[in-house]
Order: structure tokens, then C-alpha cells, then sequence
């Protein structure tokens, strides 16, 4: 299994503690994607950026839903890899 | 390389938003950019303000859009100018950290603004974080600050936005002029009226700042000069 979050470069200069918001999921659970695809885009202070999958896969389970909000380093989205 | 830059005056948000939209659609290859001034007024919702789209009859003759990039409702109008950059991946003014991003534009802002006789700052993180923000304003771009925006007098006058993909990133901007019909915003999206003093206490103008009047004519181009230096710059140092 593989965790995803938003790449720790995203939050360089961001105040700990700072709260993003998942604005929408692109995929669902079950879906199977391909290395690069865009799997949700999230808000960060007012940037809307894209989360993508680092490697192919299936989506075993959105962690957190759209509309929620997470902390930097907190897994969104947990990938079974494929090939 | 740097291409497709002007100014496009007296035109609509909704032409700004599809423009904006265009760039990210396909891979950016150069750096382009665009100054916006507006003909009539419209509000601008973040991303995330979904739920706040008026219904229908409520708008009151305005046009109210939602745009990609996050943060608080925008008005624009003739108030306003509006920025769009957008650059590639890569390029010199581009950075991986969502908060590094604005900063080249909060600064070059700024810079214009004082060239015009207007004091004005772009907000570094730790002062941006100290100014507390107004209580029930958030929902409004220019009711909070966040950090590389741009204040005179302590004063919101220039918000940031953007959008980033991996076609490149798209940087917004909108600088006050004069001070906005924030009644306006209010009524169509059902704030208490009490948020039109607020609004119009936490933000400034060029207008208020009482920025060079010869020169406010032409802001627009030299904005548009601005980014064209910054930019060319970038790129060299992105090499």
C-alpha cells in the first residue's frame, strides 16, 4: 500500500498547523490510475493545486473526503501499486 | 521565451476566467500574462465557494462566476485591475512552495504602487501571519491577508490567487483603485450589512492612497511593464 499526500515542497513556507481543504476528488475508490494522473485538487492558501499519483495503481481508500480539510504530511488517499 | 502579453481594457471577469482557463489546458511553454481592467461589475467566487453561488433571480443583474483558484470572493469592476501570469514549470519564477510563488508578484506590485507615490508592502510570511485577521470576513479576498499580498497603511490594496497544475502555474492579482461598491458584494451574496464598513476599513486604493493622478491613467502599462522586466528576468535566472 502507499500513502499520498501533498508533496512536502507544496508547505515549505506554509505556518505549521496551517488547514488545506480537498475541494474535489477526480477519482474513486476502485479506480484504477496510471503514474501522473491527477487524483483530487486541494486548496492551500488560495493556491487550488493538483495531487497526483506518484506511481500506477488502484484506489483502495479515499482518507479524507472532499470538502474536509488536513494538515501538511497527512495522507489523502491510500494507493494499492500495480506493475 | 516570453510571449502573449498586453493589456485588455474594459473588458468582463468572464473573459478574464476563460482566459485564464485556456493557459492551463495545455502545457505553458512560455511565460504569458495579461492586465485586466473591467467595464462593469462582477463577483469572482474562489474555488471552494461553491455553496455561495447566489440562486438564480438573486444576482441582481450582476454576472457572479466561479473561478479555479482558491480564496475569497472577489468584486471586480472599475475599481479594480486584475493580473494573470501564467509560466511554466521550471521557469525562474516558478517555485515548488505554494507561499515562495506569490512572492516575486506581491513585490513587483508593490514596487508599481510606490513608483505612483502609493506606500505600499508586500507582506512577508511572519508580518502577514501577525495581522490578525477581521472576524467573519474570510469570505472575502480582500477581507484577509495572506502572505506576499500587499498593503498600504496597513490596508489590504492588492490580493493574490492561484492555480497550479502540472501544465504550469497560473498567478492572479487584483489592486484596488478606487475603493469598491462593497455594498454591492454584500447584497448579492447576503452579508449583513454591517460587513460593508468592514470591508471598506480593512482595504485601501491607489485612489485613497492618493497614488499620482497623472499616472493612474496609465497604470495598466506600467504594470504591464513590470511583469514584462520581471519576467525577462526570471528567465534568465531560470536559465
Amino acid at each position: 500500500m502507499m500513502d499520498v499526500a501533498v508533496p512536502a515542497d507544496v508547505w515549505q513556507d506554509v505556518e505549521p498547523g496551517t488547514e488545506a481543504l480537498v475541494e474535489a476528488w477526480l477519482v474513486k475508490e476502485g479506480d484504477r490510475v496510471k503514474a501522473g494522473q491527477v487524483l483530487a485538487k486541494v486548496v492551500i492558501i488560495k493556491a487550488n493545486v493538483e495531487l497526483t499519483a506518484p506511481a500506477a495503481g488502484v484506489v483502495d481508500r479515499i482518507l479524507v473526503a472532499a470538502e474536509e480539510t488536513f494538515k501538511a504530511g497527512q495522507p489523502l488517499v491510500r494507493l494499492r501499486p500495480t506493475g | 521565451m516570453i510571449a502573449g502579453a498586453g493589456v485588455r481594457a474594459k473588458t468582463g471577469a468572464a473573459v478574464e476566467q476563460d482566459w485564464n482557463e485556456r493557459q492551463l489546458a495545455q502545457q505553458v511553454r512560455a511565460a504569458v500574462w495579461q492586465v485586466w481592467t473591467y467595464l462593469e461589475p462582477s463577483i469572482v467566487l474562489g474555488c471552494s465557494q461553491r455553496t455561495m453561488l447566489p440562486a438564480a433571480g438573486a444576482h441582481r443583474g450582476r454576472e457572479v462566476l466561479l473561478r479555479r483558484s482558491g480564496g475569497g470572493a472577489v468584486l471586480a469592476g472599475p475599481w479594480m485591475l486584475g493580473l494573470s501570469v501564467a509560466l511554466p514549470v521550471g521557469h525562474g519564477l516558478w517555485s515548488p512552495d505554494v507561499i515562495a510563488s506569490y512572492r516575486w508578484l506581491g513585490e513587483l506590485l508593490a514596487a508599481v504602487l510606490r513608483e505612483g507615490g502609493v506606500l505600499a508592502s508586500a507582506l512577508p510570511p511572519p508580518q502577514a501571519r501577525a495581522m490578525a485577521p477581521t472576524d467573519g470576513l474570510q469570505w472575502a479576498c480582500f477581507g484577509g491577508l495572506s502572505p506576499w499580498e500587499v498593503v498600504a497603511g496597513g490596508r489590504k490594496i492588492a490580493g493574490l490567487a492561484q492555480v497550479r497544475s502540472r501544465n504550469g502555474v497560473l498567478l492572479s492579482a487584483g489592486v484596488l483603485l478606487s475603493a469598491p461598491d462593497w455594498a454591492l458584494l454584500c447584497t448579492v451574496l447576503g452579508r449583513p450589512p454591517a460587513q460593508i464598513a468592514s470591508l471598506a476599513s480593512v482595504t485601501t486604493s491607489w485612489a485613497e492612497q492618493n497614488g499620482d493622478t497623472a499616472m493612474a491613467a496609465a497604470l495598466p502599462q506600467h504594470l504591464d511593464a513590470g511583469l514584462r522586466a520581471a519576467l525577462r528576468a526570471g528567465e534568465i535566472s531560470g536559465g
